[in-house]
């Protein structure tokens, strides 16, 4: 479904992304991780054109994304960018609402159909008993799940969501992750993440992404391709890997650092 | 979560309070400008003066002369130019995403005013050329500020160091002459501080349609001011083109408030606290807050120059300064009630 | 014109039967009583050729006009009807009273002097009656009914008096009659209307120190933006204001058609150009000249006083350490120094055409020149008390301390309710007196 060739990318002259290649299919929940610096934030934002690549393409459906229409590609892709802007007075639903706007035209207003969205989303993001508070007085998890509603509003195909954990306590984390499994099961959509926490990504994926260095080092099914050596090599630690019997899938324990601190 | 709590109007609340806030807003504006034309510093009967208005009655030429010539055009002048700056601050500051920006970051203040010293100064004898002057004379440094700021695009960061550094070679430049025609300057000060004295139909032949102009702009880019709101990735991801957007606004803001500068000269103050207050009153929904800006500045700018040229009559004060002395307070009054605010 | 009336005597013997002796004699006889004849022809003659026009028309006299005495006499009806005047003749006291609007003349009959708009003035000759008119000299026929006198080609042109202004910059303003009515917006111009003996409707608001009598003087706001609706009211004939206001202020008063002029007082020289200007205009002659009479006698009086002395270089400083700037030769304070012969030294450092006034300097500079006299002025308003502060504290600076003009001891502090940098009016010429009187202390000026 989407599809990154030879890309080649980065900020301010320096490249971050050597001629890398990346397949998501349809329907997957896929999550990027590395270590810091190697590229995973890069690739999200080249594949959802935020970032221009210096050479190489994305294919959304076969069809190259910097062809097509700016509008046209925000009611197939949503972002969750990392860092987050809104003025203090907007309510959940206010910020929500704003999801429709790729499918006016410039003059239209919100309509009918428009509110049925916007309180499905709302819905659908669990957050109906606190549609008209402003976004600010809510607390991290639920703010994640308002922008979550926000990018769901413009009824997106593919949710790009760039570490939706790092900044959030533990039970808030796993409300997320609970939200972003049950989009892609019920509604479909595909989700593409990156990740810091390695065992949010093995336990959460369909399929990951290893990015060190601009390159895609490693990828398929979390179980068969996170292994020591590659913890190792990657990111230069010596982990225990465990199989949860309750979840049924790895657990990483970090064990220390390579050949102790140099 | 107190202070959630305390935040928690219900929404219908809110919306109810948001839209009585424009016929509020538009009966002062009324009553000022009823204000505006019976007081002044001569003093005539409320009689007299609708008598040379609705054309019944006797009156002398004079009185015909001070009503439809001085004050109704000056008091005209003030809302269009109240409403242009307010109009001006609030597209800044979303441009800027900052809710401190004023339209002389864009280095439109200091162009306009070097380039109007330059001939109220050195070549008095073009004095009738001042408007014209100054009006390119912002655009140049408005220009200069944004290609000094471009790099692949534009960032709110760089457009205020741009600024910064264009603001202070050009007011230094106005300093230089100010301090070599020490003599010619007296002449200068109203300018400087902004004046809507002497302001006539002539004025408003050029202000009034560029105003239009700037005005209706303005309200065609309510959507991309909405988007800048949410940060540059959402505003793209949402199918903004961001750097676009924010030349376009940006070029907006400069172009209404060039033209209220180069008619009045420099009045601060409006660009940067009515869009504030209007954020307080209305939201920061730029679909609210631009109409609501517009209508609160002219109403700002009309009270002051009223009360300005009525206070000490026959001496006026500096438009620029009573604002300040008045809105300043009010602005923090208004802060307190509220509670928080972020900036 | 000298008319020769030749008459040629055909004598044929055959007509006159006398004898040849007699027909001499009768020639003789008839030339002599032609030539004496001639005589009061010869004058009648001149002055019935003198033609008078009036606004451009000719006057018909029922008595033409003659010379007496050398001076042209003419009917003074005619004259004074052409003007639109009534005429009222007591034969009793030999009064004739022409009244024309406000203005009014009353001559009597062998007197010199009548009176006009109610003062007394001195006509050159006293009017005389001649075949029942009323003849008076044709000059102050004219002036008296506020006309102008101008011969052209030998035809007498009385003509509507003008009353002209202009500017320095060679605007010029024309009036029918003097202005009367005039609003002031600097404190140098209020200050020569008043020492004229014109009260202006209407003035700046300042706070210059201002005659007592002008306490009730309307006030219509700063000079540099004054209150159009108030002047709008108050109607006047003439706006006068500082040149620095011409680029802000033409555009306002020439849409509301108000006649407006803009000069300044900067120099003694202007000052007296000014005062027999605003005398010429407003019909205030007399006075002017008195005035200028007056300051003319006292800059003489100081100049004489300096004669022979060396000129003196000097330096004007305007404000305190803190931030101060120097006066250049043509600020108020350089031009006066600059009629006493003084030499600013800060005209020997090359500075750029037209910055004028006061420019801030470098300080070594000013050092290095080590000026003779070193002057300072305090703004306006300063106390006497925190003046001689100021003087203490430049005079133990250790920049100033050193050089020859406080070692001297010849550092001045002019005073400053006779120095306002800005304007001065007619207490220019004390400023004068008192500039050249801290220069040279020894001359006996004071």
């Amino acid at each position: 479904m989407i599809c990154g060739c030879r890309l080649k990318a980065g900020y301010d002259g320096r490249i971050v992304l050597n001629d890398l290649d990346i397949t998501i299919e349809k329907g997957e929940i896929v999550t990027l991780i590395g270590p810091n610096g190697s590229g995973k934030s890069t690739v999200l934002k080249t594949i959802s054109r935020l970032l221009d690549c210096v050479s190489g393409n994305v294919f959304l459906e076969g069809k190259d994304i910097h062809k097509l229409k700016t509008r046209e590609v925000a009611k197939k892709l949503a972002v969750l960018p990392q860092t987050q802007h809104m003025p203090p007075d907007f309510t959940v639903k206010e910020l929500v609402a704003h999801g429709r706007i790729p499918h006016h035209k410039w003059f239209e207003v919100i309509g009918d159909d428009d509110n049925q969205i916007i309180n499905w989303a709302i819905k659908s993001a669990r957050l109906e008993h606190l549609a008209d508070r402003p976004v600010v007085t809510l607390s991290g998890g639920e703010r994640q799940r308002a922008w979550i509603a926000l990018a769901l509003a413009q009824k997106p195909e593919v949710l790009l969501l760039d570490e939706p954990t790092t900044f959030l306590d533990i039970c808030h984390q796993l409300e997320v992750m609970e939200l972003v499994k049950h989009l892609n099961k019920e509604l479909g959509i595909t989700i593409i993440m990156v990740l810091h926490d390695l065992n949010q990504a093995i336990r959460h994926s369909h399929k990951i992404f290893v990015i060190k260095n601009g390159r895609v080092v490693a990828s398929g099914c979390p179980c068969k391709v996170v292994d020591s050596r590659l913890l190792k090599d990657v990111y230069g630690i010596d982990a225990d890997i465990m199989t949860n019997t309750i979840l049924g899938c790895p657990v990483v324990l970090p064990i220390g650092l390579c050949g102790g601190i140099t | 979560m107190k202070m959630a709590k305390a935040f928690s109007i219900g929404s219908t609340d809110k919306k109810h309070i948001r839209v009585i806030m424009f016929p509020l807003i538009l009966g002062v504006l009324s009553f000022l400008f009823l204000l505006s034309i019976r007081f002044g510093s001569v003093q005539y009967t409320t009689g007299q003066i609708l008598g040379v208005i609705f054309g019944y009655g006797e009156f002398d030429e004079t009185l015909r002369t001070i009503i439809m010539d001085i004050r109704l055009p000056r008091t005209l002048v003030a809302m269009i130019v109240g409403a242009n700056l307010a109009v001006s601050g609030a597209l800044l500051q979303s441009v800027m995403r900052n809710e401190l920006a004023d339209p002389g970051l864009t280095g439109i203040s200091t162009g306009a005013s070097l380039a109007a010293l330059t001939i109220m100064l050195v070549f008095p004898a073009y004095g009738s050329l001042v408007p014209l002057v100054a009006f390119v004379g912002a655009s140049l440094s408005f220009l200069l500020v944004y290609l000094l700021a471009w790099q692949n695009g534009i960032d709110p960061i760089r457009i205020v160091l741009a600024g910064v550094a264009v603001n202070a070679v050009l007011g230094g430049g106005s300093s230089l002459l100010s301090m070599l025609f020490s003599d010619r300057l007296q002449g200068v000060q109203m300018w400087l501080n902004g004046s809507m004295s002497g302001r006539s139909w002539h004025h408003i032949e050029v202000l009034a349609p560029y105003s239009a102009l700037g005005l209706v702009s303005a309200l065609l880019c309510i959507k991309s001011a909405n988007l800048l709101q949410l940060g540059d990735d959402m505003a793209k991801n949402l199918g903004l083109k961001v750097n676009l957007a924010r030349v376009m606004l940006s070029a907006i803001a400069a172009f209404t408030a060039a033209v209220s500068v180069s008619t009045v000269g420099l009045i601060g103050f409006v660009g940067l606290i009515v869009p504030h207050i209007s954020r307080l009153v209305v939201g920061s929904d730029y679909r609210l807050l631009l109409p609501f800006s517009a209508i609160l500045g002219s109403t700002l700018l009309l009270g002051a120059d009223t009360a300005a040229r009525t206070l000490f009559s026959p001496v006026e004060l500096p438009v620029g300064i009573l604002m300040a002395v008045v809105g300043g307070p009010f602005f923090l009054w208004l802060l307190r009630r509220k509670g928080r605010y972020k900036v | 014109m000298f008319i020769r009336l030749t008459i040629q005597i055909n004598l044929r013997e055959d007509m006159i039967p006398m004898g040849k002796n007699t027909g001499k004699k009768i020639v003789a006889i008839l030339s002599v009583l032609l030539i004496l004849m001639s005589i009061p022809i010869y004058v009648s003659a001149t002055t019935a050729q003198t033609r008078v026009n009036f606004d451009g028309r000719p006057l018909t006299f029922d008595v033409s006009p003659r010379t007496i005495n050398g001076r042209i006499f003419v009917q003074y009806r005619p004259v004074a009807e052409a003007s639109g005047a009534s005429i009222n003749w007591d034969p009793a006291n030999g009064r004739i009273t022409v009244r024309a609007g406000e203005a009014s003349v009353v001559m009597t009959v062998g007197l010199t002097s009548a009176v006009v708009n109610g003062r007394r003035v001195n006509i050159e000759a006293t009017p005389v009656i001649l075949n029942g008119h009323t003849m008076v000299p044709l000059r102050f026929v004219a002036e008296s009914l506020g006309y102008e006198l101008n011969w052209v080609n030998g035809i007498a042109n009385i003509n509507r008096r003008t009353f002209v202004l202009n500017e320095r910059e060679g605007t010029r303003l024309i009036f029918d009659r003097a202005p009367r009515r005039i609003i002031s917006l600097s404190v140098c111009t209020t200050s020569i209307l008043h020492g004229l003996g014109i009260t202006p409707v209407g003035m700046n608001t300042t706070g210059a120190p201002l005659p007592a009598e002008l306490g009730n003087v309307p006030e219509v706001g700063m000079h540099n933006n004054p209150n159009i609706e108030k002047i709008l009211t108050i109607a006047p004939d003439l706006v006068i204001a500082p040149t620095r206001t011409r680029v802000t202020l033409t555009p306002i008063f020439t849409r509301h058609n108000i006649r407006a002029m803009f000069l300044d007082s900067m120099t003694l020289q202007e000052t007296m150009d000014n005062v027999r200007m605003f005398g010429r205009a407003f019909d205030r002659e007399e006075r002017a000249n008195q005035i200028i009479d007056d300051i003319e006698a006292r800059r003489d009086s100081v100049l004489a006083k300096i004669r022979g002395q060396q000129p003196i270089r000097y330096m004007a400083m305007l404000g305190h350490s803190g931030g101060f700037a120097f006066m250049t030769a043509d600020s108020l304070v350089g031009g006066l120094i600059g009629l006493l012969g003084g030499i600013n030294v800060t005209d020997e450092i090359r500075i750029a055409e037209g910055i004028t006034g006061t420019i801030p300097f470098s300080v070594e500079r000013a050092v290095a020149i080590n000026p003779e006299v070193i002057l300072k002025v305090a703004h306006a308003g300063t106390r006497a008390e925190a003046e001689k502060s100021l003087l203490d504290e430049f005079r133990n600076n250790p920049v100033w301390r050193n050089t020859s003009a406080v070692r001297n001891n010849r550092v001045h502090m002019l005073d400053s309710t006779l120095i306002t940098h800005m304007s001065l009016g007619l207490s220019i010429i004390d400023a004068f007196e008192h500039v050249a009187d801290v220069l040279y202390p020894q001359a006996g000026i004071r």
